[in-house]
């Protein structure tokens, strides 16, 4: 028993199983119940929402390969003006949350994600990748 | 205790995380887990308060749809702090006090559940069972929690929000009462 109150474990074994016998439910048939059950959980489950793609198995893995790409074309095109612009989030469109997900990783200067936020905001949103 | 009937290998805990935030697929595979695993349970629970097998086929169809109701989308869901079964036990209670209320099962609405009798049969166990079906509810309650459940006293005193000391007052007094009986006696022959 976990706990260790003397006064409360002098219960005899015999009393246990007495206790135990008394309390012993019958043999219930519950198979409406069960399909009751899975079918509530069912529907419920259905009604959520897919994950964003970074919280599935993987998605960590597929974020970071995206700012190597991120970091590689910035490097690549050197060219000082160019915008950071990409799915960051692997989401499959580009929005500010791509903007707060790279802040995040800390990769992009306050300057790249300040035109990657003008860029989001200036197409309204509607580019995808 | 409820027996386990499904074997997988995931504790109560890991089941609860995947509801919370796995994908449809995988929440109802693993609440369908619980749900098995815990059936028993919850139908031996009714029983203790209603007197019969379909009221507590309601009660353990009320409990887990209230389960399944804290996960998301439906709810913000579940951080498991304790054993399942000290979520389970007051909500099947609950439950199949409100059934019993609604089905006008006993005299008056306010009923406490304390004047309500075990839904035993002492016959089939004799004398003392009889003893058992005779206590107080407060201390029969007690009782099943601590030695049938097996349930510890703080758990007791969660489940039943009740303070501590007054676990340990009602297991012992009804502790007292059983040994005091003399039916003890003829459990050992």
């Amino acid at each position: 028993m976990p706990d260790r109150d003397e006064a409360l474990e002098g219960l005899p074994a015999d009393w246990i199983d007495t206790l135990d016998r008394v309390d012993r439910a019958p043999m219930v048939v519950t198979r409406s119940v069960d399909r009751a059950v899975g079918a509530a959980a069912e529907a419920q489950f259905a009604a959520r929402r897919a994950r964003p793609a970074w919280r599935h198995p993987g998605g960590w893995a597929a974020l970071a390969a995206s700012l190597a790409l991120v970091t590689v074309v910035a490097v690549r095109w050197d060219g000082g003006d160019e915008v950071v612009y990409a799915d960051v989030d692997a989401s499959g469109r580009v929005d500010i949350a791509d903007v707060l997900a790279l802040a995040r990783s800390g990769t992009a200067s306050p300057r790249e994600l300040e035109a990657f936020a003008q860029r989001v905001v200036a197409l309204d949103g509607v580019a995808t990748r | 205790m409820a027996r386990r009937r499904v074997d997988d290998p995931r504790s109560d805990n890991a089941l609860i995380a995947v509801c919370n935030d796995g994908s449809a697929r995988e929440a109802a595979r693993a609440f369908d887990v619980l749900y098995r695993r815990h059936k028993d349970y919850v139908l031996r629970v009714a029983l203790r308060f209603v007197p019969d097998t379909d009221t507590a086929l309601d009660v353990l169809q009320e409990t887990f749809l209230y389960l399944l109701r804290q996960f998301p989308p439906a709810g913000p869901g579940i951080e498991l702090t304790a054993r399942l079964t000290t979520l389970l036990y007051p909500v099947a209670k609950n439950t199949a006090l409100t059934a019993l209320r609604r089905g006008n099962r006993f005299p008056t609405a306010d009923v406490e559940p304390d004047e309500l009798a075990v839904a035993t049969e002492p016959d089939a166990t004799g004398d003392a069972a009889a003893v058992i079906a005779a206590l107080p509810a407060r201390q029969r309650e007690v009782l099943l929690l601590r030695f049938v459940d097996g349930m510890s006293l703080a758990e007791i005193s969660q489940v039943l929000d009740i303070p501590l000391g007054t676990v340990k007052s009602r297991l012992h007094i009804g502790i007292d009462r059983l040994k005091s009986s003399g039916a003890g006696d003829d459990l050992r022959d």
